[in-house]
């Protein structure tokens, strides 16, 4: 073939040495090379030999074939898979999510968040982050293996003013070494020196846009501009980090140096007192043991009290997804709902996959006669192995790309739903490894069926149409169906019992009236004047009454230890929590008196008088609590009544024991009760803050939506769950409908026959339709007791659930039976109603 | 058909009898005043060969080329329409071009 191109090459090469033999050399060289290509040293296209690739066409054409034939099964197959897939790829995205929480601080392997238990004399331990002052010295000087230590303070709001604009942000203080723990980066300033000066303060690159215009970063007087907070404190800029994200469970948009404040605060300098909050750093992780048994006695040691107060440490990047202490022990958390979404996502591709595996093997005795004539034409079994297996991962690419594109397109609505700004990138993390691990996984099992029995069969009873399947694939099927149902049934029971649980949170008698209350902060114009504002106010004809507190009573932080009650043993310790009214407490929360009275305001004395709740009277022991002695909080006086038990903390949490006292001058916090017109009232109440607090923006908050922001977890885990139920629900249909609409279309004969021997239509409907609503009983039997488990477990964490009643079985069970039935039957009627001459005919 | 097969072809036809590797690449050379590289060249044979519009065999072994025989090249007539018609095209679209495209001068150029 290639002997006219040789003889072309040397004529050349002759008539190119007559002139320079040199270079006729290399010409000759570069001629050869320059032969190498496609077309002159190998034909490019296959189909003139009988290769691999060219059978991998055949196969090809093959499944596209079938595909086409068969729509109604592919459809179903990819429509199954890619609902499936996408929703899993969601979760997985929310999961990830939560996974790395916190977790982008460079030391977080020796990062340690510093709790406190307090130990009740009930033996009920409560754990605070709260921690005294003084060990940050013990700390730095007595553990060489520590090696730095952090406070922060709560996180608090305060008006910041900077040229025109003046607004509330939220922000912290801190201790010097807080950016050589935490990795918050910093772009403008030095992250050592920042937080030395007392006057500092750091702002996000959110406030920086805020009250420096867009271009700040290119102002060079950005650095040491002033910044005047609440209207009285200078301070001036020294430095700008980035806006902490949706990888930061800290939100904060300034921060300030702690160095004066502690200075400032002698109850914080207390090593009974906690205020802030510790973290440290160890110079070896290793060390975390031998650390966290002597830090333990350290303020038992340097405190006097009987109380028993050990120091804990949980690792910091726990401390997101592990943030609820049972007993002074890290339990779990936000973690619980993560592994609840986990599971949900790996039953949901489970049950798509076994649609495809269902549906895969029902139909595979429609490839018999193909496989035959194969063999016949002399195919091995590992090519008819790779065909089946190569159609299985056709359809599930297929369904994969378009799970992609579902996902990008349902994101927003999925952000909407958590709150949190997911992104969904196949090269980020382990995206694009999941998929295709999913891909290949899932098209092997589905075509196992296939791979391992078509190729094994009698090639002339294969030909002839005259295999029978053994009851095993049946077996099979029916029990894949059973689990599929089993996990659906499972998730409406769960999700039930969740959505029952989240009802019974927003709609609980807390026992005080949270609707149509608005809360407003008071600054010192108003506080220093509160009895003109609250006149004032009350003259509103909107506003029914109005009370002043020191917090939001649904969620007190103030507690003491000091409480002495008449009849207290010696040793005995109670933490009570604190909350101190003004005027019209009763009235405006509407909390019920069970004895005694209420303060009163008209006679005066009523500061030295205090009121317990129910659960105070009961640790406390005391019979007959009125007017028994009673001191707290540096007060001398007496009980005048006992308020009902009302919720002040989580609903996760029981109700502790509280002490009310009377004092309006130290309250700080409005609750006015609205009747009618919000609206008029919000405007009336902002015009007389206007007067009297001109230096400071009007805001407010609605009681009850503080409240319901509280459950935002459960609000969300509710909705997911639903929506994924949902899901579940119609991938097991829809592979329940695959396999009834094959195996009426396998039965057709056979109905045609019932039929002209005179069955009537009910009658067939029911012989197609039992085998399925029997499956589906099965797994009902199964499902109700795992799930019953597991909800009850779940429900554990609340102090305050509702039950799992039957009705929730009762409905499940219904519901399953009856969208099962209806999904059977669509098939099921159309086999049972067809016309039998026409089924008969094909004979 | 490209071009460059076109003016193979062409030169193909022109040189007749004579139409081999060599011969077909030094006219074109020529000719038209373009480098062509032995691989380009039998390309650019063997495609229009499988298209049809060329049959070749083989002749005489000759000294010069160390004892090679030469592939040689005909326009078979199937080509010969393919050329004709070709030219047809461009000679109706040079027709077809109205007379002023011509006397257009460009003012701003």
């Amino acid at each position: 073939m290639i002997e006219d191109l040789e003889g072309d090459l040397n004529e050349l090469f002759n008539e190119r040495s007559k002139t320079n033999p040199k270079s006729a050399r290399r010409a000759y060289m570069m001629d050869v090379l320059k032969l190498f290509r496609p077309g002159i040293i190998r034909n490019l296209s296959f189909n003139n030999q009988l290769s691999h690739p060219g059978m991998i066409k055949n196969y090809w054409i093959t499944s596209l074939r079938h595909a086409v034939k068969h729509k109604s099964y592919t459809l179903i197959n990819i429509l199954g898979l890619v609902v499936g897939l996408s929703s899993s790829l969601m979760i997985n995205l929310w999961v990830n999510d939560e996974l790395a929480m916190d977790r982008f601080h460079s030391k977080g392997d020796r990062l340690y968040a510093v709790y406190r238990n307090m130990v009740q004399s009930s033996g009920e331990i409560n754990t605070t982050k709260a921690v005294p002052q003084p060990l940050h010295a013990v700390l730095e000087e007595e553990y060489p293996e520590v090696e730095r230590v952090v406070m922060m303070s709560w996180s608090f709001e305060s008006l910041i003013e900077s040229g025109e604009k003046k607004e509330f942000e939220t922000g912290r203080m801190v201790t010097k070494d807080f950016f050589e723990l935490f990795s918050y980066p910093i772009v403008k300033g030095n992250r050592r020196t920042a937080l030395l000066n007392p006057t500092n303060i750091l702002i996000s690159e959110r406030l920086a846009t805020k009250y420096f215009g867009p271009s700040w970063a290119t102002l060079d007087s950005l650095i040491g501009s002033r910044i005047t907070l609440d209207n009285e404190e200078a301070f001036q800029v020294a430095g700008v980090f980035e806006t902490p994200g949706t990888n930061s469970s800290w939100k904060f948009d300034f921060l300030l140096p702690a160095q004066q404040y502690i200075k400032d605060n002698e109850w914080i300098r207390s090593w009974y007192n906690g205020g802030f909050r510790m973290y440290l750093t160890l110079n070896d992780p290793g060390q975390f043991e031998a650390v966290s048994q002597r830090i333990r006695s350290e303020v038992n040691d340097h405190t006097e009290s009987e109380a028993d107060e050990p120091i804990i440490m949980q690792k910091f990047s726990n401390r997101y997804l592990f943030g609820t202490f049972e007993n002074g022990v890290p339990v779990s958390g936000r973690m619980e709902y993560v592994r609840i979404l986990r599971f949900v996502s790996i039953f949901l591709v489970l049950i798509c996959s076994i649609n495809f595996l269902n549906i895969t093997t029902a139909r595979s005795g429609g490839r018999v006669k193909e496989t035959g004539l194969r063999k016949v034409l002399g195919s091995y079994k590992s090519s008819l192995r790779f065909q089946f297996l190569m159609e299985a991962f056709m359809t599930t690419s297929v369904s994969v790309l378009l799970a992609i594109l579902v996902v990008k397109l349902i994101l927003p609505a999925f952000i909407n739903i958590t709150g949190r700004e997911l992104s969904f990138n196949l090269l980020k993390a382990n995206t694009s490894i999941i998929l295709m691990a999913s891909l290949f996984i899932i098209s092997l099992l589905s075509a196992i069926y296939p791979i391992f029995v078509l190729p094994k069969l009698n090639i002339s009873e294969s030909i002839k149409g005259q295999v029978k399947f053994s009851w095993k694939t049946h077996g099979l099927r029916k029990g894949l169906v059973v689990f599929q149902f089993g996990i659906s049934i499972f998730l409406i029971i769960s999700s039930m019992v969740i959505s029952n649980q989240v009802d019974y949170i927003m709609n609980k008698n807390l026992g005080l009236e949270r609707e149509n209350i608005i809360m407003i902060d008071l600054m010192d114009g108003v506080r220093n004047k509160l009895g003109v504002y609250r006149g004032e106010v009350s003259r509103i004809p909107q506003v029914s009454s109005m009370t002043t507190t020191t917090g939001n009573p649904l969620s007190i932080r103030r507690s003491t230890g000091g409480a002495e009650w008449e009849g207290k043993e010696p040793n005995e310790v109670l933490e009570t929590y604190v909350l101190i009214v003004g005027d019209d407490f009763k009235k405006t929360l509407d909390i019920e008196i069970l004895e005694g009275r209420t303060f009163d305001s008209k006679m005066g004395q009523d500061t030295s008088k205090f009121l317990i709740n129910e659960t105070a009277k009961r640790l406390m022991g005391l019979e007959n609590p009125i007017n028994s002695k009673f001191s707290a909080y540096g007060i001398d006086g007496h009980i005048i009544g006992v308020v009902r038990d009302f919720h002040m903390a989580s609903l996760y949490d029981p109700i502790e024991p509280l002490l009310i006292i009377y004092d309006p001058n130290r309250t700080s916090l409005a609750h006015i009760r609205i009747k009618g017109d919000i609206q008029k009232a919000l405007n009336d109440i902002e015009n007389i803050h206007d007067k009297m607090e001109p230096d400071f923006p009007f805001e407010y908050l609605f009681m009850d939506q503080e409240y319901a922001a509280e459950y935002k977890n459960e609000l969300m885990i509710s909705t997911l769950a639903k929506a994924f139920t949902v899901i579940s629900i119609f991938l097991s249909c829809l592979g329940l409908f695959g396999l009834s609409a094959f195996s009426a279309s396998q039965r057709t004969r056979e109905i045609g026959i019932r039929k002209v021997l005179g069955a009537n239509i009910p009658g067939i409907m029911f012989r197609l339709t039992k085998g399925y609503l029997s499956l589906i009983l099965v797994s009902l039997i199964i499902a109700i007791p795992l799930s019953y488990y597991f909800s009850k477990d779940w429900l554990q964490n609340f102090s305050f659930r509702t039950s799992i009643g039957v009705e929730i079985f009762i409905f499940s069970g219904l519901a399953a039976i009856l969208i099962g039935a209806l999904t059977v039957s669509i098939k099921s009627y159309q086999a049972a109603n067809a016309n039998p001459v026409d089924k008969l005919r094909t004979e | 058909m490209g071009e460059f097969e076109e003016i193979v072809m062409l030169t193909v036809a022109v040189l007749y009898d004579e139409a081999y590797g060599i011969s077909i690449k030094n006219e074109i050379e020529e000719r038209v005043g373009r480098k062509v590289s032995v691989g380009a060249m039998r390309t650019a044979l063997s495609r229009l060969e499988k298209k049809g519009f060329l049959s070749s065999n083989l002749g005489e072994a000759t000294a010069v080329r160390g004892g090679k025989r030469k592939r040689y090249y005909k326009v078979t007539p199937y080509g010969q329409k393919a050329l004709a018609k070709t030219m047809e095209v461009r000679k109706q679209l040079w027709e077809a071009i109205p007379k002023v495209a011509w006397d257009i001068k460009l003012q701003y150029a």
